[in-house]
């Protein structure tokens, strides 16, 4: 017999804000809607209070679960919550003064809350169907961001193709967790981790491929990556932005979990799976983006490729490699979400065409500056945040020691060398290009302006960061 | 049995034929009734009345009703424009359709399922079913979820009006 105490609430303190501040946000957008601004800093705010009390709950040690077991908050739970929260307020801040010109801008930003309120309950589930739910709740309102900005066409076809594919994968990942709840007889994780252990029952193996696939869907990994480009080219950037980030990186988090929790006995059979999707993922996300002219699709393909490289840690968790292959997945969602963000708000400050690229060191030195401290940390350069993912990927490959993981570093590296033509097309294109035209610096730019800074910022000095996030990764409750 | 098996079993698919199938979007809705009506049979099949009775209140009465609401608000009823992006690969697409029934049917037909549970001995009387959806006697977790639910239900709408709410300016 459950009983909800008041430690239940604490538990859920993020996940009420978060849910608080939608609601306000909504009936703001009716009672006054003459005032974007206004809603766009209470939706802020509501991102920073988010951030704060998942502060306050790490820094007390709190940790428990509750509903017999099915919602768990731990040091690995909070630490994604702080990645979604933080990726969530530079969303915001990006999204405001976009969403002030559509004159929607509550509906835009409740949206966004929405998918922080899934994204920070997925993390913490510890049921499949709590996890199918929460998971739910952070993609519905992603397709109405994709199909928000009307002016565009492919706005709507974006989200048209983003709307097919990820029902489809919702019913497939949804078939995958009925089969294994079926041969589990519960859908909680430590009773589906009794069953998969020995040899596995066909049942068993076929609800654990459709369940990663259903995931492969939604981490836009090969051969399950079609709708990527078209969804974030047609979305809104700041949207674009946050859904490359946020939905992401939880999503990882809770195949962690479903994983480690749910099926390590069953390491053997999910590593191979992930060898496989790496490999593929890192390979074709470089590869198209090679041929791409439009600045938004090539980082719509290069999140593909960075999909693969988190997936490379996956392949790693196995053996005594499983505490640094956690620890990887942590610090490359974090510097992902740090120099991607980044990138997508230049994006939002200059344009998506490549050739608007030309000359800006000239026009605007600051912007420039930042955009090629991102791109030098998506191809993965020292001492930038995007290093040390990998680093900390390649370490957890050379742990596990097996020939499979030898080839997957060697595929990262491979397909790091890769990714550098087209990354420094950008920074050609800033520095030894003619500049097309003088551009006026846009109004009313400042807070996403000092969010490229912020950004960059933290893309440099994420090095000094690493230290204490493997001490939170160790302790993260998954080792 | 059998018979009555097969006769929900062709109107469930049929209709979902039917849905996706027709050309207007209000036959699309009540095709869709039809299939929700073929699963509250297999319901009362299962010896679970009390989700029957759900199914035929919630799914065929008011999720259609609300549908078509939608409909009438916000659109003409035709979706010719949607027509362009289902490529013509009917037989290859029937091919693979049909090879992944048979493989999936003979999956699940070999697995020895335990047998330790029928079918419908679940929660047979909507008091029980009622306390089990608040994680009264069931499993705990589907108090949150249910709460999740709400809130997954009031986003999904707003996302509705988002994206089917035309501008005045936009002649809708």
């Amino acid at each position: 017999m459950g009983v909800v105490t008041a430690e239940t609430f604490v538990g859920l303190i993020p996940e009420l804000v978060t849910l608080g501040f939608l609601v306000l946000v909504l009936l703001l957008g009716v009672f006054n809607p003459q005032s974007p601004n206004q809603t766009a800093a209470l939706a802020a705010l509501g991102t920073v209070a988010v951030f704060a009390s998942t502060v306050v709950l790490l820094a007390s040690g709190f940790s428990g679960s509750f509903f017999g077991d099915g919602f768990v908050v731990d040091n690995f739970a909070l630490y994604f919550k702080l990645v979604v929260s933080a990726s969530a307020f530079f969303a915001v801040l990006a999204a405001a003064r976009w969403a002030a010109g559509t004159g929607d801008a509550p509906e835009y930003l409740a949206l966004i809350l929405a998918v922080v309120l899934g994204s920070l309950l997925l993390v913490s589930m510890r049921d499949l169907f709590g996890i199918f739910l929460a998971l739910e709740l952070a993609t519905i309102p992603s397709y109405a961001l994709v199909a928000f900005d009307r002016s565009r066409r492919e706005s709507s076809e974006g989200a048209m193709k983003y709307l097919v594919t990820g029902v489809i994968a919702s019913a497939i990942l949804l078939y995958g967790m009925v089969l294994i709840y079926g041969v589990a007889g519960s859908a909680a994780l430590a009773d589906v981790a009794e069953v998969f252990t020995g040899q596995l029952s066909p049942v068993a193996v076929l609800g654990l491929v459709l369940l990663v696939s259903g995931f492969a869907f939604k981490l836009s990994a090969v051969p399950f990556h079609f709708w990527t480009p078209d969804a974030y080219q047609g979305a809104p950037t700041s949207a674009a932005a946050f859904l490359s980030v946020a939905p992401k990186a939880a999503t990882f988090a809770v195949l962690l979990r479903i994983l480690l929790e749910g099926m390590p006995e069953a390491a053997a059979t999910w590593t191979s799976v992930m060898v496989f999707l790496a490999i593929a993922t890192m390979f074709v996300g470089n590869l198209f983006a090679l041929r791409q002219r439009n600045v938004r699709r090539m980082l719509a393909y290069s999140s593909v490729a960075h999909s693969g490289y988190i997936l490379a840690a996956f392949a790693a968790l196995q053996g005594s490699a499983v505490p640094t292959a956690v620890e990887a997945v942590l610090i490359y969602s974090a510097a992902y979400a740090v120099m991607n963000l980044g990138a997508f708000l230049v994006i939002d400050l200059v344009g998506e065409d490549s050739t608007s690229y030309n000359g800006l060191i000239r026009n605007r030195p600051g912007i420039a500056v930042c955009m090629g401290i991102f791109m030098a940390a998506l191809v993965g350069l020292p001492p930038l945040s995007g290093f040390w993912g990998k680093a900390w990927v390649i370490f957890a490959g050379a742990e596990a020691g097996t020939v499979a993981l030898y080839v997957v570093i060697g595929a990262v590296v491979v397909n790091s060398v890769l990714s550098v033509p087209y990354y420094f097309g950008i920074v050609r294109n800033m520095f030894f290009e003619e500049p097309k035209e003088m551009t006026e610096e846009p109004k009313g730019t400042g807070a996403v302006t000092a969010s490229v800074y912020v950004l960059a910022a933290a893309t440099v000095l994420f090095g000094l960061f690493v230290g204490p996030l493997s001490a939170l990764a160790r302790a993260s409750g998954l080792l | 049995m059998i018979v009555a098996f097969g006769f929900l079993a062709s109107m469930s698919l049929g209709c979902a034929l039917g849905v996706v199938l027709s050309r207007n979007v209000i036959h699309s809705a009540l095709f869709m009734s039809g299939s929700f009506l073929g699963i509250a049979g297999f319901f009362v099949m299962l010896n679970a009345p009390a989700l029957a009775a759900f199914q035929v209140l919630i799914y065929v009465g008011a999720v259609t009703v609300v549908i078509l609401f939608g409909i009438m608000f916000t659109q003409r009823p035709s979706v010719s424009s949607f027509r362009t992006i289902i490529q013509r690969q009917h037989m290859p697409g029937l091919v693979v359709a049909a090879g992944l029934a048979v493989f999936l049917s003979y999956i699940v037909s070999v697995q020895e399922w335990g047998g330790q549970t029928e079918p419908g001995q679940g929660p047979q009387e909507t008091a029980t079913f009622g306390e089990n959806l608040l994680g009264v006697g069931g499993p705990e977790i589907f108090g949150l979820l249910f709460q999740v639910s709400a809130v997954l239900l009031m986003v999904s709408i707003v996302a509705a009006v988002v994206i089917s709410r035309r501008k005045t300016d936009e002649g809708g």
